[in-house]
């Protein structure tokens, strides 16, 4: 990779990295807390990317005959039309060295690191969007197990907004004994139930979407019987009911809302 | 191949070409790639990634990866420019026995204080490498420092927090994975399998010029590995069926097994690993400890990353020993501890 070539691509990557916790939309990727981090790297990497165009530029502008490579190549040349003697012999040593550490030297920087290039690109020209109905529904309708069931009654008076993995562990591993007799919010997106009718969908991160782990909710009742928009977003106010299967969740819908996506679309364990 | 015999018949002129060769109009190329880019490059990574569902999956979790491991490769690299630019040629060796059997356990342990991920230990055991440090020592500090630091183990123990065993048994198995696996490399290791980053005093120049070269190059490279570990993990994600792993919990060796292998595709960040396992239903703790164990030592990501720095001979033997040792390793202590 060229001199300049290679701190234009670390800013431009520093600089995508600001711009996304600029603009909030890191959290379709990485949990919130990462931001901080993600913006204090981005920053160093377009510091570093600037300092090494602003030495690149100079190199390039005359103060090239005293950079190492090319003081290497100038003893080379020497060595080439005078003979082996005019050129010290640890210069030629290690021009050798150079050209046979496949790419290891400096100033021919690692090609490896164009594929640093998809992902900005990724970023700056298809957004990928946040886990949908795609990741969702893959993993199949079993709730994962929790560290620990939340048994702590419901906060708040009806109906209470609740967080769908909470919801949906509270119904699938302690038989809803939390929820019942509550009327409950839950938000999420829309992910189609194979045979028939959908589930309400929430994607909980550890740390980035690698980790991803998907959380379910079967929405029966009249309310629900049209199958909205696959990925769109939805608020389901609703009671609880027992799932069918082991380790189901599903709630009976009262109401079904269509909402804006919110600025999270992760839940956090 | 170096011409280093007298040749007096070259044209003349050859040696100013030499002397001056024809800058690239790298800034005009730049501009015009970027003009190119952003002209076409949408319709054309429309037509590639479009509204399937799958492409998109994939290249989000392939940007998450990539971003999430970007603050911690940029400080595993600010420390690896820093060791190349200002720390002596030698002065990491000379801080260490001078016996690899006493070393390693010294490098081990002093990993516990780089408070970060797997992306950080590589470049900085590269440059220790370099530096002189002998690479079983090296080794030792690579598998240690992103499983034992003190944020790793505060995140294990918030995990589980049924379970703070745990928290023993994790910093116990993967000290002893670092030190088994210097040992090892010390008594069978050969010196063509690894090939060592060339030290950047080699460059001459003057410090800030060498902190400079080193770290956009330690970057480049880390970081277009850690791209191609990212490529695999994300693939794997999208193709294996998240349900592989059911039913297979119960099974005692097998789960053990299994859990190390997830730990291996799966590719998380050493400081998210113990969310992540700890959700997973049905498993034995051991079972779990191996994830947590082998995670931080192996995974695509890292193995990708080790072979970009000390070359494909080393990775091909290290990863696999590490794997074996550290399920292993993780057995044992899973059957003791927990």
């Amino acid at each position: 990779m060229n001199r300049l070539v290679a701190p234009i691509l670390l800013f431009v990557l520093g600089a995508v990295a600001v711009q996304l916790v600029v603009f909030g939309n890191y959290v379709d990727y990485v949990r919130p807390g990462h931001g901080p981090l993600l913006a204090i790297a981005g920053a160093l990497l377009m510091a570093a990317g600037l300092w090494g165009v602003v030495a690149g530029l100079r190199a390039a502008s005359g103060a090239s005959a005293e950079e190492p490579a090319s003081a290497a190549r100038l003893a080379r040349a020497r060595a080439h039309t005078r003979g082996p003697l005019a050129a010290d012999r640890a210069t030629l040593e290690r021009l050798r060295a150079e050209e046979q550490a496949e790419g290891h030297d400096h100033s021919r920087l690692p090609g490896v690191g164009w594929l640093l290039v998809l992902p900005v690109f990724l970023v700056l020209l298809v957004p990928p969007p946040a886990l949908g109905a795609f990741a969702a529904g893959r993993a199949g309708a079993e709730v994962p197990r929790p560290a620990a069931v939340a048994t702590d009654r419901l906060a708040g008076p009806d109906p209470v907004p609740v967080e769908l993995h909470d919801y949906a562990e509270r119904a699938a591993w302690d038989e809803g004994r939390t929820l019942a007799g509550h009327s409950v919010v839950l938000t999420g997106f829309v992910t189609p139930r194979e045979g028939g009718g959908w589930y309400l969908s929430r994607m909980v991160i550890s740390c980035c979407a690698a980790d991803a782990r998907s959380y379910l909710v079967e929405v029966a009742g009249a309310a629900a019987a049209e199958v909205p928009t696959r990925n769109s977003w939805q608020q389901v106010t609703g009671t609880y009911t027992p799932g069918d299967g082991p380790h189901a969740a599903r709630i009976t819908a009262q109401q079904v809302r269509s909402v804006t996506a919110p600025q999270d679309p992760y839940e956090l364990p | 191949m170096t011409e280093t015999r007298t040749d007096g018949g070259r044209p003349a002129g050859h040696h100013d070409r030499v002397r001056q060769p024809p800058p690239l109009p790298v800034v005009p190329i730049v501009l015009f790639g970027v003009t190119v880019a952003a002209l076409v490059g949408r319709y054309a990574f429309e037509l590639l990634v479009g509204t399937n569902e799958a492409v998109q999956t994939w290249s989000t979790v392939f940007v998450a990866i990539v971003l999430q491991a970007v603050p911690f490769l940029v400080l595993g690299v600010l420390l690896s420019a820093a060791i190349s630019a200002f720390v002596p040629e030698g002065a990491l060796a000379r801080v260490l026995p001078r016996r690899p059997a006493a070393a390693v356990p010294v490098a081990g342990v002093a990993g516990g204080v780089l408070p970060g991920c797997e992306c950080a230990s590589v470049p900085v055991a590269g440059r220790m490498v370099a530096g002189g440090v002998p690479a079983p020592a090296a080794l030792a500090f690579l598998l240690s420092a992103p499983a034992i630091n003190p944020v790793v183990l505060v995140a294990t123990a918030v995990a589980f927090p049924q379970n703070p065993e745990m928290v023993a048994a994790r910093a116990v198995g993967s000290l002893a994975v670092a030190l088994v696996m210097g040992w090892l490399w010390s008594v069978l290791g050969r010196p063509g399998w690894l090939r060592p980053p060339r030290p950047a005093h080699a460059q001459g120049g003057t410090r800030g010029e060498r902190f400079r070269t080193t770290l956009q190059h330690d970057f480049l490279h880390a970081g277009g590995f850690l791209a191609v570990g990212a490529l695999a993990a994300a693939t794997l994600n999208v193709v294996v069926d998240p349900a592989w792993t059911a039913g297979i919990g119960g099974v005692p060796v097998v789960s053990v097994l299994v859990l190390a292998l997830l730990a291996v595709v799966l590719c998380v960040c050493s400081e998210a690993d113990a969310f992540v396992v700890a959700g997973l239903s049905g498993f034995s703790l051991t079972a779990k400890l191996a994830f947590l164990v082998v995670g931080p030592a192996v995974d695509l990501k890292l193995v990708a990353m080790q072979a970009g720095t000390f070359g494909r001979r080393f990775a091909q033997r290290f990863a696999p020993a590490t794997f074996v040792v550290a399920v292993a390793v993780s057995a044992v202590v899973g059957g003791i501890l927990l």
